[in-house]
């Protein structure tokens, strides 16, 4: 049974070809003309594949680096970018990877219409991440494929719906209408900002009467900005490390001229991989969207967090000021203590220090997005430190996830698991039960609150 | 001739994807003269598109491309999109004149 062989292993065990299966069946299924089903099931193939180019180019400049960086201060430096340890992660998860996140979306549809959780997470990138160190952290404990998938895939649907819950106060008082979510896996950072903005400060003390140098905006251009971080911390490491050791890796370019190239390198690696990705996505999200709309009544969509941008562009700023300040600062803590060494990449510190920012300043102005996005920044910082040692365990070096409620899944999950698989996998799920049942408990009382309340409006 | 539209975010990822469907509703429903397609703000310059349309916090800071930015404040609202896209097309039709 040779052919059957080709076609369990070699096409259904490559995640890319997998992949392409789900979005050609999704295709079909929504009656979508011959040309469009083609092409989104190439593309979607094509764009998983993608993915592994940027990876292997990432990979070798990721991996200079921390020889430099190691050679020069004895310590590891890792560079924490989602985007980067997930195309890591494929080389050697890609199929469990693919499979959870398949898993997982179905799995959300289900919780959001079965629980007061009516959030469909849309930002489907920050799935595949969350599939990828669901995958990478079930792995490597030992659980065999098939509970990986299962397990990881129920997970992610549990934790889509839920992450966004999270926030369902937080998220009107910036936009003004409960009818949009978070879709952004730092939520347990956003809540806690918008809650600790309360505390600090007076909303009516907004970032938004600042007026801030414009040039600052240069750090949202996502191929800039790594860039520029890149080449900082390169040079600092190869410095550090010397000639001698640089010119080992530099193959005959001059030991001043290589940490550029490498720098500059990465950041198209980086540009690589989000092009897979968004040619990836590009068919999955919006038949997420449509069918979700179908199946889930009363369906709020949990969006990326650019989409809370534009209700305080001046706190984005200040955010990402305030917590890649925070993140130096943690750098040289982890230098004076000889630990591994969390470096803060510009992008991640942006987009998810700015959205603590914005979040802080809905309920505290000025000082609460300062407030917010400081905590936020060491949170983004103590969060890869914690679970680095479980991706240099499947030898996945230099990189690490930042978000916050990717280290609050995947830390407690990777410790019960080193119980026994059985045992871990039987507390995750009475753990999420309690959650469920702490989440319906609260549903019922803030629905009792507003009954009484539109009760009392109403007299 | 169709206008070329680019919807943009920082990542080009994820806010512009959700646009950029939002975007596509807009424009096949009221069958406006427009191409859709999304990227990264990094990508706006050499895009060529007649038209950039991105959230009302990074439209100000594309100043150096060859095209009209127009922002939007609730990536979601329709409406507000809608408008945007006719007073383009208003003001477009107003400088031929």
């Amino acid at each position: 049974m040779d052919i059957l062989k080709v076609i369990v292993t070699d096409i259904l065990g490559d995640a890319a070809f997998l992949v392409g299966l789900f979005a050609l069946v999704g295709l079909v299924l929504q009656k979508k003309a011959f040309p469009d089903v083609f092409a989104g099931t190439v593309k979607t193939i094509v764009g998983f594949l993608i993915f592994g180019v940027g990876a292997a180019a990432a990979v070798a400049t990721l991996g200079n680096f921390q020889t430099l960086f190691s050679e020069g201060f004895g310590i590891d430096g890792v560079l924490p970018i989602s985007e980067g340890v997930t195309a890591l992660a494929l080389t050697s998860f890609g199929t469990q990877t693919a499979i959870i996140m398949v898993i997982g979306l179905l799995a959300n549809l289900l919780v959001a219409r079965l629980t007061p959780m009516k959030y469909v997470f849309l930002t489907g990138q920050h799935n595949l991440f969350f599939s990828a160190i669901l995958a990478i952290v079930l792995s490597a404990s030992g659980a065999s494929d098939l509970v990986t998938v299962v397990v990881g895939g129920l997970l992610l649907g549990f934790f889509a719906a839920f992450f966004p819950w999270l926030c369902r106060n937080a998220m009107p008082k910036v936009t003004g209408t409960d009818d949009i979510g978070i879709g952004h896996y730092v939520t347990i950072g956003y809540a806690f900002s918008s809650w600790l903005g309360g505390k600090v400060g007076d909303p009516a003390k907004s970032t938004e009467n600042i007026k801030l140098p414009k040039s600052l905006g240069f750090f949202r251009d996502y191929v800039a900005s790594i860039a520029l971080t890149m080449i900082v911390f390169f040079y600092i490491a190869t410095v550090a490390a010397g000639k001698g050791v640089t010119d080992e890796l530099a193959g005959g370019t001059n030991w001043l001229v290589f940490p550029l190239i490498q720098a500059l390198t990465f950041a198209a690696a980086v540009y690589i991989i989000i092009t897979g990705v968004r040619m990836f996505l590009g068919e999955i999200v919006p038949a997420f969207l449509g069918i979700s709309e179908k199946v889930v009544p009363g369906v709020r969509p949990a969006l990326d967090c650019p989409a809370v941008f534009p209700y305080a562009p001046t706190a984005v700023i200040v955010g990402f000021l305030t917590s890649y300040a925070a993140g130096l600062v943690m750098m040289g803590l982890y230098i004076g203590l000889g630990w591994t060494v969390i470096i803060p990449v510009a992008i991640p510190y942006f987009f998810i220090g700015g959205t603590a920012a914005v979040f802080g300043n809905a309920t505290g102005g000025w000082k609460g997005a300062v407030a917010g996005s400081a905590i936020v920044g060491v949170l983004i910082s103590l969060g890869p430190q914690l679970i680095y040692p479980i991706m240099d365990s499947v030898g996945l070096e230099g990189s690490s996830f930042p978000e916050t409620d990717f280290t609050a899944v995947g830390w407690p999950l990777y410790q019960v698991l080193q119980l026994g698989t059985g045992v871990g996998i039987a507390i995750t799920f009475a753990a999420v039960a309690a959650i469920a049942a702490v989440v319906f408990g609260i549903d019922r009382r803030e629905k009792s609150r507003r009954a009484v309340a539109s009760e009392g409006a109403a007299q | 001739m169709n206008e070329k539209l680019l919807v943009v975010c920082g990542t080009g990822m994820g806010s512009s994807m959700i646009l950029k469907m939002m975007v596509d509703q807009v424009v096949g429903a009221q069958k406006l003269p427009f191409d859709v397609s999304s990227d990264l703000a990094s990508g706006a310059r050499s895009s060529g598109a007649d038209v950039i349309v991105a959230g009302l916090d990074l439209a100000p800071t594309l100043t150096n491309v060859p095209a009209t930015v127009i922002g939007i404040k609730n990536i979601l609202d329709k409406a507000e999109i809608a408008s945007a896209l006719e007073e383009y097309l208003a003001s477009k039709s107003d400088g031929e004149d």
